[in-house]
C-alpha cells in the first residue's frame, strides 16, 4: 500500500538541503550550521529534532484497510510497518541518539512545529521503529525525484486469508486526515500494488522497449536496402 | 639583468631624433641614456613571475569567467553547487599554465644569457679588456677577430687589411652568404694600433635607431673636420667577420637599438584559428547559457508565484526573498552556476595537454631526425599543432632552406663532349650511388680534398693533354676575381666573392690548373705542376647588364688572349659564326644541364693581335679617365672586344638543393599548398632555384616578371599579367567570355575568385624594389590578386621587413593559414609574422630557430610535419572538440530539463561529486587518449594521398556547422537521458516494493547511463585503437563505479554525514533490474541514430579518408591512381647563371691591388696612387645603381613600414 502525493515538490533545492544528516545519525551537532532554516529552533531557542523542512512536512495521515468478509463484518487487513525502508538507510544512515531510553535521548529538543508528537513517540509499540529509525520517517526523508511520487506506506502481512494477497471483495480505507494538501493545490491518493521480479508494474518501460526495438529493426532494414542499392551503383560506375 | 634600459617604445621617453656618440667617452654618452648592449627577450623574473603571470592568465576570458563563478558560488542564497566544483579545476588549470610559462621563460633567460655573456674585447682606458657583450656601451671601441660575430652596430674604424677594408658575411641579416666588403673612412683607417685608437675622440652624429639594414647616414666630426658616413662604413650586429684578421669599430647602436633587433619585430602571441573559433563558440555557448538561465529564471518566478507561494507552508521562502521576482533573479545566478559546465574549464587544459602530446610526437619523430647534424625536429611552440594541418600558403626562404648554399662543379661540356655523367659499364647514364668511387686527385698535391668529381674521363683528358680541355681549365683558373691565400706551402685558401666562382676555380685547381696567387698585374697558375705567370692586362668586369666577365692576359709566350665566361644567352651571340656545329652540340648540352636544374656558364676565348690590343688599351685608358659618359664608353669598348670569340665549352654548377626539396614541393603542391619563395638573393638566382626545385616548370603558360621601378610601372606590369591570364582563360573558352561584362563590374574580392579559377599555370617573379610599391596600401590588393592567381610566386631582393609584409598581406586578405620557413636572421620577422614559423637549424646561426615555432634541419621534413603531424593534429583536435562539446551538453542540459520538474529551483540532477569529477576524471582520459593518439589513415597513406590534406585547409572538420551538429547530438542525448528515466521512475518501485523513484536513485541512474553513453560514443569516435585507448575507456568506467561505490560507502558517511548523503545508494540502486533496463534502453536509443547516420554517410558520401581507410582495409593497393608525383623532368629551358651572387667592382678592386696584402704586393705605390680612384668609381657605381637597374637599388627606396 502506497500513498501518492501530487504537486509536492520534494525535489526543490532548498527542500532537499533542509536536513541535518549528522543529527539524524544521532550525533550531537549544532544544527545552526546546517541548512535547516527556518525549522531549526523555536523562538525560545529549543532546537528542533529532527530539524529541517523535510522532516517538518512529514506525511502523517494514518491509513487503515478493512476487508469486508461479508456485507457487514469487516476485518482490518494486517499490514506491516517494518521493513519498508532500505536496509542501508535503516541501519547506516539513521540512528537514534544514544541514551538509556529514547525520550531521554531527545531531551532538550522538541518536535518539529507541524508534528503532533515528538520523534520518540512515532511508534510507541516497537522500540526498533521509533525515533529517527521509524520506517515512515526514513521513507519520507528519502526525498522523491519528481513532484508526483508514491511512497511505500504498509506491506500486506501474508497471513490467514491474505496468504495469497488481497482476495477479491470489498475494502474500505479508514484515513485519519492530518496532512493538508489543498493548500498547495496538491492531491493525495492511496495506491495498492503488487510487485514482480523487476519491481512494480511499469508500463512505460515496456512500451519504450517495444517502440525503440521496432524503430531500430525498421531502420536496419532501410539502411540495408540503401546499402545494397548503392553497391550496385558503385559497381556500375566502376565498369 | 638589463638595467636602465631605455626602450624606444617607452612612451615616457622622447623619441630620439638624432644620435650623438663620442668615442672613448663613456661619461659623455651616458647622459643620453642609450640602450645598453644587453638584450632581454624573457618576460618574468622570480619576483614578478607570480603576479604578472596570474594577471596575464586572468586576462584570458575563460579564467576570469571561472573566477566569477567561484565568487557566485560563495554567496549562499544562490550557491547551487559547492565551491570546490569550480576551484579544483581552476587551480589545476592555473597551475599547469603557470608551470608551462615558467619553463618557457627559463629557456628564454638561458638563451639571453648565452648571447649576453659572449665575450668581446673592449678598449677601456687605453687597454683591451675582455668584456661580456651586455657590458658593451655605445661609444666603446671594440676589437673583432676573424670569424667572430659583430657584437653591436659598429662604425668601422680600421682593420688588419689595407685601406681599412674588411669582409663580412651578412647571412644572419639577409641570408646572403657571399662576402661583402666594408671599408673604414680613410682618416680612421690609419688608426691601427691601440694607443692611437685610445686617443680617438671623434663624435658621430647620425640617424636614430631604425630597421633599415642597407641605409645609414651620419657624420663623423673629428679634429674640426666633417666626414660623411654611409652604410659602407658600418658593421651591423649579426654579421660575421670573414677573412680579416681583426678590425676595430665604434659602437653606435647597441642591444635593442641595433638594426638586427629593430628588424626582429615584437613577439606576438600566436593563436590558432581553432583557438579563435573556440573562443567565439565559447562566447556563443555563454550566450546560450544566459538564455537558458533567463528561461529558467522566468520559470522560477512563475512557479514561485503560482505554486511556490502555496507551497510555503512546507517550504517558506528564504528570509531575504520577498517576492517571486526576486526569487527568479536569484535562481538565474544559481542556474548559471550549475549550467556552467557547458563551458568546461577543463576544455582549455585538455586542449593544452593534447597539443603538448602532439609536440612530443614531433620531437620524438625519428623520421624527422637528421642524423648528419644530429638534430631532431623540435616543436618550440606547443600551441600551434593543429594549425599545421590547415596551411595554405608557405613562404620559404631560399638560401639555406631550399638550398644548402653549396656550389658544386658538377658537369662540363668541352669542345662538344660532355663530362660529368657517371656511366655504367654499358655506357648508359647511371644514377649516383653510394658505391660509385669519386675521381682520385691524390696525384695533385694542391688539390682540394673536399672536391668530388665522378667522371674519370675528364681527368684522363687532362692527362692525355687534350688542348681544348687544357684551355678550358686555363680559362677557369684565369678568368675570375678570386683571391688566394697560401698560409703554408700548398695550403691554398680561396676568397671567392661568390660561391659559384669558388667552385669553378676549385675545379680547375683539382684538374691541375691551380690558381696560386695574383698581383694587380699578374696571375700565377700552376699548370700541370709547372708554375706559369700570366700578365694580367685587363679585367672586363661583370655587371648585371653584361652578364659576363672577361680577362685579357698575356701568356709567357707573349700571346695575348681574351678569356670570357658568361651567361649563355649573351655569350652565344658573340661567338664566331664559323663554329656552328660545336655551337649546336654545346647548346644541346646546355639544355640538358639546365633541365637538371644546374646553373650554366659558357666559356669562350679570343686571340688578340698585339697591335689591336694596344689600340684598344689606349682607348680603354682614355675612356676610364673620361669625366663624362665613362660607363657608356667603357661598355662600348668591352662590347667591341668581346666579339667573334671561339667557344670552349660550358660549365654546369649545381647549387645544391637540400635533400628531397623538389619532391617535397611537388607533394605540397599536390596538397593544394601554395609556395612562395621570398629571398634576399638576386632575381636570376631565385628563378634558377625556382626551376631546379620544380616550382617553375617549362610547362607553365607564362612566368611574369615584375621589375618596375616606379609605382606606375609596377601597376602596369601587374595589370598586364592579370589581363593575360584573363585573356588566355577566355580564349580557352571555359565560359569566361560570356561573363566578360560581369567580370569588369565585379568587385575586387569576386575578381580574386575568378582569377583563382583560371586554368593554366602561371608564375610571378617580383623584385624587391617593385615589391616595395606593390605593397603600398593602394596596390596591395592588386598584387595579391595577381600573385594568388599564380601557381608559384618568387620575390627576390626582398628585405626582412618586406618578407614580413608579404606574409602580413596574405594574412590580412586571405583567410588562410600561412607558414613561413627560413633559416637566417633575415627570416625572423617573417617567421614571427606568419601563423606558423618554421626555422631550419642549419649553418646560418640560430636566430631563426629561436624565433620559430617549429624547427628541424631539412626542408623535406616540412612534408612530414604538415601532411602527417599537422593533419593528424588537426583531425585529432577537431574530433576532440566535437566530442568535448557533445559530452558537456549531454551532461549539462539534463539540468535544464530537470528544472521543469523541480520548481526551477536549480536543483542538480547529479550528486555534486559527480559534477566535480565528470569532466576531470570520468570522461577526460578517454577523450584525451583519442585527441593524442587518433589517426584516420596511417602515415604512409597520408603522404601518399596529399589530397587528404584538403579538409584541413577548407576547415571542414570543425566549424560552426559541425559544432551545431555536436550540440544537437548533445541535446538529443540529454533529452533521452532525462526523459527515459523520468518515464520509468514515475511509477517504479523496487523489486521488494520499496522506494525507487527517490531523488538519489534517479541521480545515480542518470549519471551511470551518462557515463556509459559517452564512453560508448568515444568508442565510436576513436578511429585508431591503442592499448592506451582501451585502458582509458575501460579504466574510466571502472573508476566511475569505484568512486561511486566509495562515495556511497558507509565509512565516508560516518565521518562526514552532511557531505556524503548518498550513502548506500549505489548498491541499492544498481542492484535493481529496472535501473539496468533503463540504462540499457537509454544507451541504445542515444547511440543508434549516431551509428545509423555514420553508416549512411559512409555509404552515400564517403570522404577521401574513408575511401583510403576502406582501401587499406581490403588491402587493395591502388596507389597509382592518386599518385601523380612526377619524376624530375629532363627537358628544361636554358638558364644561365653566371655569378649570381656576384657584385660589380671586384675586377677593379683587383686591378688596383687594393685588396691585396701589402706584403704580397710589389706595386704598393701603384695601389696607393690609384686607390682613391677605384673607391670613387665604386661609389659612383653604387650611387648610379640605386637609381638604375642594380638589384641593390630597390632596397634604397623608402620602405613602407
Amino acid at each position: 500500500m502506497y500513498y501518492r502525493l501530487q504537486n509536492f515538490y520534494q525535489n526543490h533545492r532548498r527542500y532537499v538541503l533542509s536536513r541535518s544528516d549528522a543529527q539524524l545519525l544521532g550525533q550531537d551537532v549544532n544544527i545552526q550550521n546546517s541548512n535547516c532554516e527556518p525549522f531549526t529552533t523555536y523562538p525560545n531557542g529549543t532546537p528542533v529534532a529532527p530539524c529541517g523542512a523535510i522532516a517538518n512536512s512529514m506525511f502523517n495521515d494514518s491509513i487503515q484497510l478493512f476487508y469486508y468478509l461479508n456485507s457487514s463484518t469487516a476485518i482490518e487487513v494486517p499490514l506491516l510497518k517494518n521493513g519498508n525502508s532500505w536496509w542501508s538507510d535503516k541501519n547506516v544512515k539513521f540512528r537514534n541518539p544514544t541514551s538509556y531510553n529514547l525520550s531521554s535521548a531527545f531531551a532538550g529538543t522538541t518536535r518539529p512545529p507541524y508534528w503532533q508528537k515528538p520523534a520518540y513517540l512515532l511508534d510507541e509499540e516497537d522500540e526498533r521503529n521509533n525515533g529517527y529509525i521509524n520506517d515512515d520517517f526514513i521513507i519520507w526523508m528519502r526525498v522523491s525525484a519528481f513532484p508526483t511520487f508514491r511512497n511505500l506506506y504498509r506491506r500486506l502481512s501474508h497471513t490467514n486469508q491474505f496468504a495469497d494477497g488481497l482476495p477479491a471483495g470489498n475494502y474500505t480505507f479508514h484515513i485519519t486526515y492530518n496532512f493538508p494538501v489543498t493548500k498547495f493545490k496538491g492531491q493525495k491518493q492511496v495506491v495498492l500494488s503488487t510487485i514482480t521480479w523487476s519491481g512494480g508494474s511499469n508500463l512505460f518501460l515496456g512500451i519504450a522497449y517495444t517502440v525503440s526495438g521496432a524503430v531500430i529493426v525498421l531502420a536496419g532494414f532501410i539502411i540495408t536496402a540503401i546499402h545494397l542499392k548503392l553497391r550496385k551503383k558503385k559497381t556500375y560506375f566502376q565498369r | 639583468m638589463c638595467r636602465a634600459r631605455r626602450s624606444p617604445a617607452d612612451p615616457g621617453s622622447v623619441a630620439e631624433e638624432e644620435r650623438r656618440v663620442k668615442a672613448n667617452a663613456r661619461e659623455y654618452n651616458e647622459k643620453f641614456q642609450y640602450a645598453s648592449n644587453c638584450i632581454q627577450t624573457s618576460k618574468y623574473n622570480i619576483i614578478t613571475f607570480l603576479p604578472v603571470n596570474l594577471f596575464e592568465q586572468f586576462q584570458e576570458v575563460a579564467n576570469t569567467y571561472f573566477l566569477f563563478l567561484l565568487i557566485l558560488q560563495l554567496i549562499p542564497q544562490i550557491s547551487s553547487l559547492s565551491w570546490f566544483t569550480t576551484i579544483v579545476p581552476l587551480v589545476l588549470v592555473l597551475t599547469i599554465t603557470a608551470v608551462k610559462d615558467a619553463t618557457d621563460d627559463y629557456f628564454r633567460h638561458k638563451s639571453d644569457n648565452q648571447v649576453n655573456n659572449r665575450q668581446s674585447q673592449v678598449l677601456i682606458n687605453g687597454t683591451l679588456q675582455q668584456e661580456q657583450w651586455m657590458n658593451v656601451r655605445v661609444g666603446d671601441i671594440i676589437k673583432l677577430e676573424n670569424n667572430h660575430f659583430v657584437a653591436a652596430d659598429l662604425l668601422l674604424l680600421s682593420s688588419s687589411e689595407p685601406h681599412g677594408l674588411c669582409y663580412i658575411e651578412t647571412a644572419e641579416l639577409d641570408g646572403e652568404t657571399n662576402m661583402k666588403v666594408r671599408q673604414a673612412i680613410p682618416v680612421t683607417s690609419e688608426l691601427g694600433d691601440i694607443s692611437k685608437l685610445a686617443q680617438f675622440d671623434g663624435e658621430v652624429i647620425c640617424e636614430p635607431p631604425n630597421n633599415k639594414l642597407d641605409k645609414f647616414s651620419g657624420t663623423l666630426y673629428w679634429k674640426e673636420n666633417k666626414y660623411q658616413l654611409s652604410n659602407q662604413n658600418m658593421l651591423l650586429r649579426g654579421c660575421m667577420l670573414r677573412n680579416t684578421e681583426w678590425c676595430f669599430g665604434l659602437v653606435v647602436f647597441a642591444g635593442p637599438d641595433t638594426k638586427l633587433m629593430q628588424n626582429s619585430g615584437r613577439t606576438k602571441f600566436k593563436r590558432t584559428s581553432i583557438d579563435r573559433l573556440m573562443n567565439t563558440l565559447v562566447l556563443w555557448i555563454f550566450g546560450f547559457l544566459v538564455c537558458m538561465g533567463v528561461i529558467l529564471a522566468i520559470g522560477n518566478a512563475i512557479w514561485e508565484h503560482e505554486v511556490g507561494a502555496c507551497f510555503q507552508i512546507y517550504l517558506p521562502w528564504d528570509t531575504a526573498v520577498d517576492s517571486a521576482f526576486f526569487s527568479g533573479f536569484l535562481s538565474f545566478w544559481s542556474y548559471i552556476i550549475i549550467l556552467n559546465t557547458v563551458v568546461p574549464i577543463s576544455l582549455y587544459v585538455s586542449v593544452e595537454v593534447i597539443r603538448l602530446g602532439h609536440s612530443y610526437f614531433i620531437n620524438w619523430d625519428k623520421k624527422m631526425y637528421c642524423a648528419q647534424r644530429q638534430t631532431p625536429a623540435e616543436a618550440r611552440t606547443t600551441t600551434l599543432n593543429e594549425e599545421l594541418g590547415q596551411v595554405e600558403y608557405i613562404f620559404s626562404d631560399k638560401t639555406g632552406t631550399l638550398t644548402q648554399n653549396i656550389m658544386i662543379f658538377s658537369k662540363c661540356s668541352i669542345n662538344g663532349r660532355s663530362y660529368g655523367d657517371v656511366l655504367d659499364l654499358l655506357g648508359h647514364k647511371a644514377e649516383l650511388g653510394e658505391r660509385t668511387e669519386p675521381v682520385d686527385f691524390s696525384f695533385n698535391s694542391l688539390a682540394d680534398p673536399r672536391f668530388r668529381f665522378w667522371d674519370a674521363s675528364l681527368l684522363q683528358a687532362v692527362q692525355l693533354g687534350n688542348p681544348h680541355v687544357h684551355e678550358f681549365f686555363r680559362l677557369l683558373s684565369l678568368c675570375h676575381t678570386v683571391m688566394s691565400e697560401e698560409r703554408n706551402e700548398g695550403e691554398l685558401y680561396y676568397k671567392a666573392q661568390s660561391p659559384d666562382e669558388g667552385a669553378l676555380v676549385t675545379a680547375a685547381r683539382n684538374f691541375s690548373f691551380v690558381f696560386r696567387s695574383r698581383t694587380p698585374k699578374t696571375i700565377t697558375v700552376q699548370e700541370l705542376g709547372r708554375a706559369v705567370t700570366y700578365q694580367l692586362l685587363a679585367i672586363l668586369d661583370f655587371n648585371n647588364v653584361r652578364k659576363r666577365m672577361s680577362v685579357i692576359v698575356r701568356s709567357p709566350e707573349g700571346r695575348i688572349r681574351l678569356y670570357c665566361k658568361g651567361a649563355d644567352t649573351i655569350l652565344l651571340e658573340r661567338l664566331h659564326p664559323a663554329h656552328h656545329e660545336l655551337l649546336n652540340v654545346t647548346t644541346d648540352h646546355l639544355n640538358e644541364y639546365a633541365g637538371e636544374g644546374l646553373r650554366t656558364l659558357v666559356l669562350a676565348y679570343k686571340d688578340l693581335e698585339d697591335g689591336y690590343y694596344e689600340e684598344w688599351a689606349d682607348q680603354l685608358l682614355r675612356a676610364s679617365t673620361a669625366s663624362e659618359g665613362r660607363e657608356d664608353r667603357l661598355a662600348r669598348l668591352y662590347e667591341e672586344v668581346e666579339r667573334d670569340m671561339t667557344l670552349l665549352g660550358a660549365t654546369a654548377i649545381e647549387d645544391k638543393l637540400q635533400q628531397g626539396v623538389p619532391e617535397t614541393i611537388a607533394i605540397l603542391t599536390l596538397a593544394n599548398i601554395k609556395i612562395w619563395v621570398l629571398t634576399g638573393d638576386k632575381q636570376e638566382t631565385a628563378v634558377n632555384i625556382g626551376y631546379s626545385c620544380k616550382m617553375l616548370t617549362d610547362d607553365m603558360t607564362e612566368v611574369f616578371i615584375v621589375t618596375g621601378h616606379t609605382v606606375l610601372e609596377v601597376r602596369e606590369e601587374l595589370r598586364k599579367a592579370r589581363e593575360k591570364m584573363m585573356d588566355s582563360s577566355r580564349s580557352m573558352g571555359n565560359g569566361f567570355s560570356c561573363q566578360e561584362k560581369l567580370i569588369s563590374s565585379m568587385s575586387a574580392s569576386r575578381l580574386t575568385s575568378v582569377l583563382e579559377a583560371i586554368a593554366g599555370e602561371y608564375a610571378l617573379v617580383i623584385n624587391g624594389h617593385s615589391l616595395a610599391h606593390a605593397l603600398e596600401a593602394d596596390m596591395e590588393l592588386e598584387f595579391l590578386e595577381t600573385a594568388c592567381a599564380c601557381k608559384a610566386v618568387i620575390c627576390c631582393r626582398v628585405t626582412p621587413l618586406q618578407k614580413a609584409q608579404v606574409v602580413e598581406l596574405v594574412k590580412k586578405y586571405k583567410k588562410a593559414v600561412t607558414l613561413a620557413i627560413g633559416d637566417g636572421a633575415n627570416d625572423v620577422s617573417m617567421i614571427k609574422t606568419a601563423h606558423i614559423g618554421v626555422g631550419i637549424s642549419g649553418q646560418e646561426g640560430i636566430q631563426a630557430v629561436l624565433a620559430s615555432d617549429y624547427s628541424f634541419s631539412q626542408f623535406k621534413f616540412l612534408q612530414r610535419l604538415l601532411l602527417v603531424h599537422g593533419r593528424w593534429s588537426y583531425l585529432r583536435m577537431c574530433k576532440f572538440l566535437c566530442y568535448f562539446f557533445y559530452k558537456n551538453f549531454a551532461f549539462t542540459m539534463v539540468h535544464f530539463w530537470f528544472g521543469f520538474f523541480c520548481g526551477f529551483s536549480a536543483q542538480t540532477v547529479y550528486d555534486q561529486y559527480f559534477i566535480t569529477l565528470y569532466n576531470i576524471v570520468y570522461t577526460s582520459l578517454p577523450v584525451l587518449a583519442m585527441g593524442v593518439f587518433d589517426q584516420d589513415v596511417t602515415e604512409q597513406r597520408s603522404m601518399e594521398y596529399p589530397k587528404l590534406y584538403e579538409p584541413g585547409q577548407l576547415n571542414l572538420l570543425f566549424n560552426k556547422r559541425e559544432f551545431f551538429i555536436c550540440i544537437a547530438q548533445g541535446i538529443y542525448t540529454s533529452v533521452l537521458m532525462f526523459f527515459i528515466p523520468y518515464g520509468v521512475f514515475a511509477d517504479a518501485t523496487r523489486d521488494d516494493g520499496t522506494q525507487l523513484a527517490d531523488y538519489q536513485s534517479f541521480a545515480v541512474t542518470v549519471a551511470t547511463s551518462l557515463v556509459i553513453v559517452v564512453s560508448v560514443q568515444i568508442g565510436l569516435d576513436t578511429g585508431f585503437w591503442t592499448a592506451i585507448n582501451h585502458f582509458f575507456i575501460w579504466g574510466s568506467l571502472a573508476v566511475y563505479f569505484a568512486i561511486l561505490f566509495a562515495m556511497h560507502s558507509d565509512g565516508l558517511f560516518q565521518m562526514f554525514p552532511n557531505q556524503f548523503r548518498f550513502v548506500g545508494n549505489a548498491q541499492n540502486t544498481l542492484a535493481q533490474p529496472t535501473v539496468w533496463l533503463t540504462i540499457i534502453l537509454t544507451t541504445v536509443v542515444c547511440i543508434m541514430p549516431v551509428v545509423a547516420f555514420r553508416f549512411l554517410k559512409l555509404d552515400l558520401k564517403p570522404e577521401l579518408s574513408d575511401t583510403v581507410r576502406y582501401t587499406q582495409l581490403v588491402r587493395k593497393k591502388q596507389r597509382a591512381q592518386h599518385r601523380c608525383m612526377r619524376r624530375v623532368g629532363r627537358a628544361g629551358s636554358r638558364r644561365s647563371g653566371y655569378a649570381f651572387s656576384h657584385q660589380e667592382g671586384f675586377g677593379e678592386l683587383i686591378m688596383s691591388g687594393k685588396n691585396m696584402q701589402l706584403s704580397s704586393l710589389a706595386l704598393s705605390s701603384f695601389a696607393a696612387r690609384s686607390s682613391s680612384s677605384w673607391i670613387e668609381t665604386l661609389r659612383k657605381k653604387k650611387g648610379g645603381d640605386s637609381t638604375a637597374s642594380s638589384p641593390s637599388g630597390g632596397a634604397d627606396k623608402p620602405l613602407k613600414v
